[in-house]
């Protein structure tokens, strides 16, 4: 199975979505694709795994905008992100947007 | 009372890109797929931290990974060969929310009722048991 099938990246409006699994395998396409560190949108609703590979460049890119003077908006995160956020107590330090009104 | 039950279990024999980190996921995932789903997700993500940390720590590419389902709770037992003494074992505990790193295994503990290591010559055993 090749990366582009594990995780994808789809330009949205300000941003992108991530669509399937964030893993140590499949991370680094976010940190190529995200050198820019103006405002950005991730739409994490299609994000069926992530884990601490995952929650370390979500940290990495908050910090990098948050520095710039931007900010980093994780939208409508799904199960699986919500439990990471959960489990590893940094659900309020990064700025989540439920997106029930998107 | 029931009969000790068999574990189902898969060597990995990972290279270094991570792409057996995927693998180990589907093969609990399968294991699991009786079990709550909400069991078998955390220890999906379980799973994930601790390959990760083999891959990034081990000197042998060789893991398994075995789960057993007991009839009070599910096991996850991760071994990994050739480990620095304790070196993939020392940050159990919540890294601060500013940190960018190193909350792997707090993870792994949140998300189980109990973890046991054992720790022999090269031999690192990570078990990950949660109640079901």
């Amino acid at each position: 199975m090749s990366d582009e099938e594990l995780l994808t990246i789809r330009p949205i409006d300000g941003g992108a979505a991530l669509v399937g699994e964030i893993d140590a395998h499949t991370v680094g396409l976010l940190t190529q694709v995200f050198d820019d560190p103006g405002d950005l949108v991730l739409d994490l609703s299609g994000v069926e795994f992530v884990d601490s590979s995952g929650l370390r460049v979500l940290i990495e890119l908050h910090q990098n905008r948050s520095q710039a003077g931007g900010t980093l908006v994780l939208r409508a995160p799904s199960p699986a992100v919500r439990r990471l956020l959960e489990v590893s107590g940094v659900a309020d330090y990064l700025t989540v947007d439920d997106g029930t009104t998107s | 009372m029931p009969s000790v039950p068999s574990p189902l279990v898969r060597r990995f024999d990972q290279s270094s890109d991570f792409s057996d980190v995927a693998a180990a996921r589907r093969f609990v995932r399968e294991a699991l797929a009786d079990v709550d789903p909400a069991i078998s997700a955390d220890l999906q993500l379980a799973v994930s931290e601790l390959m990760t940390n083999a891959i990034e720590h081990a000197a042998s590419p060789h893991v398994t990974v075995e789960v057993t389902i007991d009839v009070g709770e599910v096991v996850l037992t991760v071994t990994s060969h050739g480990s620095g003494p304790l070196a993939p074992v020392t940050t159990w505990e919540p890294a601060p929310p500013e940190a960018s790193a190193g909350r792997g295994l707090a993870i792994v503990r949140s998300v189980a009722t109990n973890v046991t290591v054992d720790h022999v010559d090269d031999t690192l055993r990570i078990s990950v048991h949660r109640a079901r």
